[in-house]
């Protein structure tokens, strides 16, 4: 019988709730509080580890992301935007400039699987975990 | 070419305004430019659901809010964090709000980011006087 998943999330609160708890909680390599940009989250959903991370702004082809053994490496560039008459800005947030961020992830995934969608502005990477890690069902066998 | 690098901010809280969901709302990074056509505002909201965006502009605010998409987090367990997710909400006076266009307000959401271009209106826009020589 599969396992039927329950969005525990019913609302906002809820999923911030969530978050905050795993807010700088201990994991591999990864220190507790964003010092490198861009911030990233790490959930595990059935099958495999997703990765998060907020990239407003960037274009799809200007985010490099590549894969070797346990290291996931981010790099990526937003360019500011281009004006083509003259004026002035009021305010000035935002950031441009370019970034390179590594993560170690966990030894039981397969990287041949991993799969990348980047839609507006939030980087969502997935990475399967490999099938010997994948827990089993054992049949209960009744004994003769 | 862009050679700096880029640090992370912590997303800013939305203090002091009451909502009636509950839930953290988080105030948007922002640049406002303004040109001889009018102004635009580019606002990061990564993650919003493009259907939950509202740009409102009433007689002396601008006001523009996304939503993100609770759905995204699906049978998801939080393993590690290092930012919060909510939706987004900030507001602006805009002083001398009558050079400006409001039914020519026009938004566009591209990568996370919601520009909102508000057009000077015909006869705010400064006019250039040709100085005749004598």
């Amino acid at each position: 019988m599969a396992l039927v998943s329950v969005n525990p999330f019913e609302s906002l609160l809820e999923l911030q709730r969530e978050l905050e708890r795993s807010l700088a909680a201990p994991y591999l390599n990864l220190e507790g509080g964003a010092q490198v940009f861009p911030p990233v989250n790490v959930f595990a959903d059935e099958d495999s580890l997703v990765i998060r991370a907020e990239v407003p702004g960037f274009k799809t082809e200007d985010i490099g992301l590549t894969l070797a053994r346990d290291c996931l490496t981010l790099t990526g560039k937003r360019q500011p935007e281009d004006h083509t008459k003259p004026g002035s800005y009021h305010r000035r947030e935002r950031a441009f400039g370019s970034f390179s961020r590594s993560i170690q992830l966990p030894k039981d995934l397969d990287p041949e699987k991993a799969s990348a969608q980047c839609l507006n502005g939030l980087l969502t990477v997935r990475i399967p975990k490999a099938e010997a890690a994948k827990p089993r069902q054992i049949t209960v066998q009744a004994s003769a | 070419m862009v050679r700096q690098e880029l640090t992370p901010k912590e997303k800013q809280e939305l203090k002091g305004q009451e909502q009636t969901r509950p839930g953290r709302f988080y105030v948007p990074a922002v640049d406002i430019w303004e040109d001889e056509d009018g102004l635009t505002v580019y606002a990061d909201m990564p993650g919003v659901d493009p259907g939950k965006l509202s740009v409102e502009l009433d007689a002396d605010a601008l006001t523009l809010g996304g939503e993100v998409a609770l759905a995204d987090y699906e049978g998801f367990a939080p393993l590690y964090t290092e930012y919060n997710v909510g939706h987004f909400q900030r507001r602006f006076s805009i002083s001398d709000s009558s050079a400006y266009d409001r039914d020519r307000i026009q938004a566009r959401f591209r990568e996370g980011v919601l520009e909102v271009m508000v057009p000077r209106s015909a006869s705010s826009k400064p006019r250039r006087i040709r100085i005749a020589s004598a």
